[in-house]
């Protein structure tokens, strides 16, 4: 069920009331001396980018723009609690009255849900969200010893991406984020709040809806007709029911999938394209001034200036959103300082909140593909080496690859970075080209690979000095012939394809 | 093809090292046959043995005397067996099973029946997929028809295997690829769906049917997986495709 997502008007800052006090006030039957533990749970059920993603920028304008847990439960108790808004991310109001009414129970007259489950409902141990099975997680993470499974969930489990929470399955990608407990961002943020103008998020969200829709389709295992097929069939291969009594994990397209969030991301970013077809696409690890003036930026304005019919779109691959809200930043745009007209950009950070670097590639991968790009191109992006390393034999059927490559440069922890080693190694394979920064960096490589003649006519010189920029720190301009190489070599793939 | 008596269906089962396992799949594999027979369908059965190893060979040897045509190629690729296999059928409708993987009863019978609520065009797979041996899971497959389902799914992920009923015109417009592991093309299977959604064929589940899919170390999914390989080139990858079916 999909509602448009209402916002209040209430634009002034919480009072400076002890918030304890309006926790009180909104629970009156509850003895004061149990108001501490109610005001721990709140506390800890609280996630403030949730909260925040239901209010207007009127109303978060006092705050900065962002809420922190303080100021969501201060927020919450002053307005949020009487205007029905939802703090939590484990907390579905419908859910927790279907729950209750399981248990011949309901809410009383005027009660708020979130509050009656944090004093009444949490003592009797009701989990109010589709998102948690507390016999699979028991079952799956037989280490907990709280004696309640959902509440170690709510401290770690949203937190940890270890902590599998139902048969249907994570509910994120399975990425370890920085400061997730401190903040108390959940993992499965991104998938809550997807598509958020599309729910009432006070009400419900695309994560909980397919839930729901798995849940019921899941429903029908219990059949008493499927019962009796999966019976039959046992009694020809006893195997297949083994370890079902451990709990089986459930896959359920449309509703609920792994790469589902993944597959909704590539259509949102090829409607948010609009464009069917670019000629030559530079994978850039951002869209930064440094980018932009540097090797990428040169090339593309080079490429463009060389085919001025040909179309050159660099996609920023390694930038990182944290929410879909960011998204108008991802659209393609020409209007970027530093580049010459006729070049589009487009950042696929907003479409890729949440992933891991595999569900990148595959989004990345999905994008090229997706624009018949007959020359592809990474430059300094991890994300474009893997591409490469990973598909780059498939690629290369269609379209012609090539990368800049620029001195790897020790950091101050003596790491070393700059190009990745292992992703040139396994995609050079596939290059046409390898455009080399320095005359330095393309001996070495000669040297240390022993490269044959025919791999080294792949190391294009870019610059006939070394470095991407002169002494006063403008932009060089990448050599001539360089460029008529690689657009040879594009056209002679083309050629072979043709043929 | 074949001068067969045509049929309703052809069951078709494929194998290849399969060993004394076969004989489990051929057993479901009949008794679904017989569910189907009386309801009154016409059904025959072929077994395909692409270079089977002996135990195979041998655990089929009695096959004939279930009324199971069984025939030996030298392929090495489950695609082209399954098209020699296509070649040979008289039915109406084919539905493939794996050698190793079960078929609910109901199969047969119910999948035909989907498929002829719009006969021709189309595809019948069960609605859940029963995945055991190292590691049990359920995959309940996606109705096109349901309006949340988006074929764009497809671009990044496959929906259904192959172990589906189809119409025999359908099967010969569409033969199956053969592997490219060198050049990293496979997934038969996903490569298959992207196609028929191409041409405008519809890919329905059929309720309450399960096939039960034996989860195996070297199948070809694992294979294709640890290949980073990807399905054949699709019109449906192409942005321009989806520009043109959009509204």
């Amino acid at each position: 069920m999909r509602s448009i997502r209402r916002r209040g008007r209430v634009a002034e800052k919480v009072p400076a009331a002890d918030p304890r006090v309006a926790l009180e006030g909104l629970l009156p039957e509850i003895p004061r001396d149990r108001i501490g533990e109610v005001w721990s749970r709140l506390r800890a059920c609280t996630h403030p980018r949730f909260y925040a993603a239901q209010l207007s920028a009127e109303e978060l304008a006092p705050y900065g723009g962002r809420l922190d847990l303080d100021s969501t439960v201060a927020h919450y108790l002053a307005h949020g609690a009487r205007a029905g808004k939802r703090p939590s991310v484990i907390f579905h109001p419908q859910t927790y009255a279907d729950r209750l009414a399981e248990r011949g129970l309901r809410l009383p007259d005027g009660a708020v849900p979130f509050l009656h489950w944090l004093s009444v409902g949490w003592d009797a141990r009701i989990v109010p969200t589709p998102l948690f099975d507390e016999a699979w997680y028991r079952k799956k993470h037989p280490q907990i010893v709280r004696a309640w499974g959902f509440a170690q969930y709510v401290d770690r489990g949203l937190y940890e991406p270890q902590w599998r929470p139902s048969p249907l399955g994570r509910h994120h990608a399975g990425m370890s984020v920085p400061n997730a407990a401190q903040e108390h961002a959940p993992l499965l943020l991104p998938e809550m709040l997807h598509r958020a103008a599309d729910h009432d998020l006070t009400r419900t969200s695309w994560l909980e809806e397919g839930c729901l829709r798995a849940l019921e389709t899941c429903a029908t295992l219990r059949s008493p007709r499927v019962q009796d097929l999966i019976a039959k069939a046992a009694a020809i291969e006893p195997l297949i029911e083994e370890g079902v009594e451990s709990g089986l994990a459930v896959t359920c397209p449309p509703y609920r999938a792994p790469r589902l969030f993944m597959a909704e991301q590539a259509e949102a970013l090829r409607r948010r394209v609009g464009m069917t077809h670019v000629d030559t696409v530079v994978v850039v690890p951002d869209l930064t001034a440094a980018t932009i003036a540097g090797v990428a930026g040169q090339l593309a304005a080079a490429l463009r200036e060389a085919e001025p019919a040909a179309s050159v779109l660099l996609a920023a691959a390694d930038t990182a959103a944290e929410t879909e809200a960011d998204a108008s930043r991802g659209a393609a745009t020409s209007a970027v300082p530093g580049l010459p007209p006729g070049i589009d950009v487009l950042d696929l950070g907003p479409f890729a909140v949440g992933f891991d670097e595999e569900r990148r590639v595959d989004l990345l991968l999905d994008l090229v593909r997706g624009l018949t790009a007959r020359r592809i191109v990474t430059a300094g992006s991890r994300v474009g080496w893997r591409l490469l390393a990973a598909y780059g034999r498939q690629l290369s059927t269609a379209a012609s690859l090539g990368a800049c490559l620029e001195p790897p440069e020790r950091t101050e922890q003596g790491n070393l970075v700059g190009f990745a080693v292992k992703e040139f190694q396994e995609a050079f394979a596939d290059l046409d080209w390898a455009l080399v920064t320095t005359a330095e960096l393309a001996a070495d490589l000669i040297n240390r690979y022993l490269l044959s003649g025919s791999l080294r006519q792949r190391l294009v010189t870019a610059y006939a000095e070394d470095g991407t920029s002169d002494a006063d720190g403008s932009a060089r301009q990448i050599e001539a012939a360089a460029v008529k190489r690689i657009v040879a070599d594009g056209e002679r793939r083309e050629e072979q394809q043709r043929g | 093809m074949d001068e067969r008596a045509p049929c309703d269906v052809t069951a078709i089962i494929t194998a290849h090292n399969e060993g004394p396992l076969i004989g489990l799949s051929l057993r479901s594999l009949l008794d679904a046959v017989d569910f189907a027979r009386q309801s009154g369908l016409e059904v025959e059965i072929i077994a395909v043995l692409d270079n089977p190893d002996d135990s195979t060979r041998v655990a089929m040897a009695d096959a004939a005397e279930h009324g199971c045509r069984v025939v030996e190629v030298a392929y090495g690729d489950h695609g082209l067996a399954r098209n020699e296999a296509i070649r040979l059928s008289a039915g109406r409708y084919l539905a493939f099973l794996d050698g190793d993987d079960l078929w609910s009863e109901n199969w047969v019978v119910d999948a035909f029946g989907v498929c002829e609520t719009d006969p021709g065009r189309v595809i019948a797979h069960p609605a859940i997929n029963w995945i055991f041996d190292n590691g049990s899971y359920c995959y309940f497959l996606p109705d096109q028809t349901d309006p949340a389902y988006d074929p764009a799914f497809l671009r990044v992920a496959n929906s259904w295997d192959q172990l589906c009923m189809a119409p025999v015109e359908v099967h010969r417009a569409h033969p199956y690829h053969r592997r490219e592991l060198d050049r990293g093309f496979a997934y038969l299977d996903w490569t298959w769906n992207l196609e028929t959604i191409e041409a405008g064929l519809m890919h329905r589940t059929v309720p309450e049917t399960l096939h039960f899919k034996r989860r195996r170390a070297t199948s070809q999914f694992t294979q294709a997986r640890a290949n980073r390989s990807l399905p054949f080139p699709s019109a449906m990858h192409d942005y321009a495709w989806w520009a043109a079916h959009e509204g």
